[in-house]
């Protein structure tokens, strides 16, 4: 796969189709890949597929506007990439897709603690990595350790695409959303001391807000102080409010990727909020983002015998 | 220097728990990291560092430096309950030099941090190991100390026991009333735990740093090695030595209070003028910025450097980017 | 120990509009229970409580010693509340803060000081503060040169005629572009620095204004033979603590509440670009 995605790129370079891309390479860390863009074939010494690339590199894309970019692309970096074009972040003509047929993201940070040691190295194959420590070896399956997104993942196939490497995956068939109904059956003080002790945590870094590709507003509302939605301490009523609204910002607009998640260091569970969110979306509209460029996103749609009696 | 068992050294942590908030790590859901201890057995020594460093009891994240009633300013209430850090690492413990000099040498004194400072007891430990993050030894920092901070101490895990040092007159104070086993073997102790530390590796080796840097400030290379930065705050947050801070205004006209909270030159808004005008307008410069603040712009001004090389901001970076790469990118 | 981030508290005594688009208010305080003395060029943390606090460069003379002045282009939201002061209000203040101009390595030296548009606060300070009596005689010539876009936006009108009916300055100035009733120069600052020309010889140039001014001004300096040492200016930079703590401010190595607002351009050569 790597070789191939290399080979294609290289050419797509010489063939000046595009001037930059955006790709994994092998991170500095036997636990890590970094997402990195470059702007020649040259760059492409060090590029890495394997299960560590859960980053979405549909992030980026916002920030390339303008350029001809090549880009690779699993299932949901395939749907930010719809969601950012019909949000014109992106012009579907200035980008060159590799799709790639996913086979899901693994946990590091499970297995690091299941593997209990420091982990000097890791070594992939098909579908299992060996994880090697100071004195101890263990190898684990990628599907027992799938990041929690990824073990729902429907669309791990991309929806949108110029070519596909991979053999064709199945998506999940069952109920994406299973915990989340499982979660609606609390009450509303176990929903509340759940999240209250979950953000308790939170030390508002913003990388889940920076790691989204959804989220790309040149001024956020948290850094808005004309007007000021709200204050920037460790209060956690403060904390709840930007995670709140920070989920309402994503209705119709979450690809259920889970980088957010997987960026935050204090690894807080903030997909709990997104998808309940993108539940009611799916449930109210009949709609799931990112799928098909033609559609309008969920909220983004009026219909005068829209259902509208709360605006009185 | 004393010697100690396990058990004589808890004992002597819940005696101090009397006159102080102990703090220690402690095994979390996430990692180990400190916390204010009620369970003694359930302190952790053996581990190789703390998920966070201790900076947030000195310089707490959110901070109230005073209050308002209907105009009227008034100090905020402080909670005065002294606190005695156990545990802290040698690289940890050396920040304190970038917080000492920017917040007490430096005129005017900020007299929160200096009154949370004054109000600690710190307790330094001799790394038992190092992580392949550790690169400490970059900075002359001696991993197996235990001569800094109030008093110091080393855990020897085969025997279950502490050799515990007092430091600072206070610490000396403290450690008095302890009685002791025979501590001649302490040398030999501490060379068996080098070993532990092979992987820590030195990657300044006496180079002038603040040469090197001044020619460089314009260097292509900084256009390339902020790769995917995403431009959080995860790196400087944990960062032991970073100190930054924004002020903003809690509550209502007149009615609320003055708060500190930290900061991050990694973020955008960080420098943007009210204008809207940004010096540094993309991750390329400030992402420049935080290394030459911690490699050139302190070294000149304070002679230590702005990392201790704890590592943090390399395993908690959702992107990889690699501090220890861009040192080895310019020298 | 005292808490330095408390501002002290001091009275609206006068406030105006300065300039015709009103954007401008001069505000006038009046020092209460505690006062301070200060340098030109220093500056002063303006606290509305509620609101928040921002960095002003303090206008008035340093011999002027009941109170500070400043003059105050609405911004953002505490430059907005500021606006909205009444006289008698109460409000707070920390300073001084900052360096100032070199007025005691200048001693002896003739005085260039070239302004554009509402950064003429400092500068206004300075001048005043070297015709005093009690400085004058350690300064030799003193010429100014200050442009603004149209004659509604110079600063201190008044001032600025008094200082023209003087012989022991010198004055020139300007508005971009020609309008009725104005009969001093037209053009832009740095054409008509050239035109001034003024000696390099044994001469301090103080500059401040807008980027885009000093960006042009500069390049005159240096052809006319200023040396990049005795080219003097002042910055801004986004601030919080004002006291070269929460590091904000910094610019390369300097931190600019702290080692600034006033540097020379052979200290900003060897700096980052990050202006
Ligand atoms: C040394 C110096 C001297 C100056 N002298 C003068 C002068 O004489 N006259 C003059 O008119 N101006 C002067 N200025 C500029 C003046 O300080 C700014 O115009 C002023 O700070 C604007 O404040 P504001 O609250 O109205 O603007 P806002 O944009 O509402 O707020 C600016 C303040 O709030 C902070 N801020 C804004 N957004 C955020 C956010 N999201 N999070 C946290 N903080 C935020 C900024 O850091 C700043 O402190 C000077 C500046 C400096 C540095
Ligand atoms: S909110 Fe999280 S899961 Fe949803 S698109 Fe953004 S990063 Fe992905
Ligand atoms: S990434 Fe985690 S710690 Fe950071 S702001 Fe988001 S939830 Fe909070
Ligand atoms: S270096 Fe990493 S942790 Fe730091 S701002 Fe960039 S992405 Fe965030
Ligand atoms: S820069 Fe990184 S390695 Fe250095 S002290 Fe800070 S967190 Fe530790
Ligand atoms: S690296 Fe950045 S955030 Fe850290 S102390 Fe320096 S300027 Fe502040
Ligand atoms: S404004 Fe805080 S350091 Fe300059």
């Amino acid at each position: 796969m790597e070789v191939k995605i290399k080979e294609r790129l290289s050419q797509l370079f010489d063939e000046q189709k595009i001037n930059c891309a955006i790709i994994f390479e092998k991170g500095t860390m036997p636990d890590k890949n970094a997402p990195n863009i470059i702007y020649n074939k040259e760059g492409l010494n060090n590029l890495v597929w394997n299960s560590m690339n859960w980053n979405n590199l549909a992030n980026y894309l916002p920030k390339l506007l303008g350029k001809k970019i090549g880009i690779v692309a699993k299932g949901c970096d395939s749907r930010s990439i719809v969601l950012l074009m019909q949000e014109e972040k992106v012009k579907r003509e200035d980008l060159y897709i590799i799709g790639i047929n996913c086979t899901g993201m693994i946990d590091m940070k499970k297995i690091a603690k299941d593997f209990g040691a420091e982990i000097s190295e890791t070594i992939f194959e098909k579908d299992s990595v060996k994880v090697k420590g100071k004195a101890s070896e263990k190898e684990y399956k990628v599907k027992d350790f799938l990041l929690e997104s990824c073990q729902v993942c429907k669309y791990p196939s991309p929806v949108i695409y110029d070519e596909v490497l991979g053999e064709q995956v199945k998506g999940f068939e069952g109920d994406n959303y299973q915990d989340i109904t499982e979660f609606e059956k609390l009450s509303s003080e176990e929903r509340r001391e759940y999240f209250y002790k979950e953000l308790s945590g939170c030390i508002r870094c913003y990388a889940c807000r920076n790691s989204c590709p959804s989220c790309y507003c040149q001024e956020c509302f948290v850094d808005s102080n004309q007007p000021k939605w709200l204050e920037k301490g460790q209060n956690i009523d403060d904390i709840f409010f930007y995670h709140i609204v920070r989920a309402y910002h994503m209705v119709g607009r979450c690809v259920d990727c889970g980088s957010c998640q997987n960026a935050c260091p204090m690894d807080i569970n903030i997909l709990k909020l997104t998808k309940k969110l993108n539940k009611d979306v799916r449930e109210l509209y009949k709609y799931e983002c990112g799928l098909d460029p033609k559609n309008t996103p969920a909220l983004s749609t009026f219909e005068p015998d829209d259902y509208n009696e709360f605006i009185k | 220097m004393k010697k100690v068992t396990k058990t004589e050294f808890i004992n002597f942590l819940k005696k101090q728990s009397e006159t102080f908030d102990i703090i220690a790590p402690i095994k979390g859901d996430k990692g180990i990291d400190y916390d204010i201890i009620t369970d003694f057995d359930k302190i952790i020594f053996d581990h190789v560092n703390t998920d966070r460093s201790f900076k947030r009891f000195l310089f707490p994240q959110s901070q109230t430096l005073f209050e308002f009633k209907e105009g009227v300013i008034t100090e905020a209430k402080k909670q005065n309950k002294k606190k005695f850090i156990v545990g802290i690492r040698n690289c940890d413990i050396n920040s304190l030099k970038v917080f000492d000099y920017n917040f007490i040498e430096k005129e005017p004194v900020d007299t929160f941090y200096k009154e949370l400072r004054d109000n600690t007891i710190l307790i330094t430990a001799a790394c038992p190991a190092s992580n392949s993050t550790c690169f400490c030894t970059s900075f002359k920092i001696d991993p197996l100390s235990i001569g800094h901070g109030d008093i110091g101490i080393l855990f020897d895990k085969e025997e279950d026991s502490f050799y515990i040092q007092g430091n600072s007159s206070a610490g000396k104070d403290i450690v008095d009333g302890l009685s002791t086993k025979d501590t001649s073997d302490f040398d030999q102790k501490k060379e068996k735990y080098k070993k532990n530390h092979e992987k820590n590796r030195d990657l300044i080796k006496d180079k002038n740093l603040v040469e090197i840097f001044q020619s460089k400030l314009e260097d292509e290379k900084w256009g390339e090695i902020f790769k995917g930065c995403i431009g959080c705050g995860v790196c400087t947050f944990y960062c032991p030595t970073c100190y930054c801070f924004d002020i903003e205004e809690q509550g209502k006209f007149w009615n609320g209070k003055r708060v500190r909270n930290w900061d991050s030159c990694m973020f955008p808004i960080y420098s943007k003028e009210t204008t809207g005008h940004n010096p540094r307008p993309t991750q390329k410069e400030r992402y420049r910025n935080r290394v030459l603040h911690k490699f050139y712009y302190q070294l000149k001004h304070n002679n230590e450097y702005g990392c201790v090389g704890c590592g943090r901001c390399i395993t908690n970076c959702p992107t990889n980017i690699d501090i220890r790469n861009i040192i080895k990118t310019f020298i | 120990m005292k808490n330095t981030y408390i501002p002290i508290t001091m009275e609206v005594e006068k406030n105006y509009f300065e300039t015709s688009d009103r954007m401008i208010k001069t505000l006038r305080l009046k020092f209460l229970d505690e006062r301070f003395d200060f340098e030109p060029g220093q500056f002063c943390e303006f606290s509305i409580l509620g609101k928040g606090e921002a960095p002003f460069g303090i206008a008035s003379s340093p011999f002027d010693k009941a109170g500070l002045e400043f003059s105050i282009n609405r911004a953002g939201v505490v430059t907005k509340a500021i606006h909205e002061l009444r006289i008698g209000e109460k409000v707070g203040i920390r300073g001084p803060l900052g360096n100032y101009y070199p007025v005691k390595e200048m001693e002896g030296y003739n005085v260039v000081v070239i302004g554009g548009g509402f950064a003429f606060t400092t500068l206004r300070s300075l001048i005043e503060y070297m015709l005093n009596p009690e400085r004058r005689g350690k300064y030799k010539s003193i010429k100014v040169i200050y442009g603004a876009r149209n004659p509604g936006l110079l600063l201190y009108k008044d001032l600025l005629e008094n200082w023209e009916k003087r012989d022991d300055i010198g004055t020139y100035f300007t508005i971009d572009t020609k309008v009725e009733g104005w009969n001093k120069m037209v053009g832009f600052v740095p054409t008509i620095t050239e035109e001034v020309a003024p000696s390099p010889e044994n001469c301090y140039a103080i500059v401040c204004g807008p980027p885009i001014m000093i960006k042009f001004t500069l390049p005159v300096l240096l052809k006319l033979g200023f040396p990049k040492d005795k080219i003097v200016t002042s910055l801004e930079r986004r601030m919080k603590c004002g006291i070269g703590k929460c590091g904000r401010c910094n610019l390369g190595e300097f931190y600019v509440c702290n080692d600034g607002p006033v540097f020379n351009f052979e200290q900003l050569e060897k700096l980052p670009k990050e202006v």
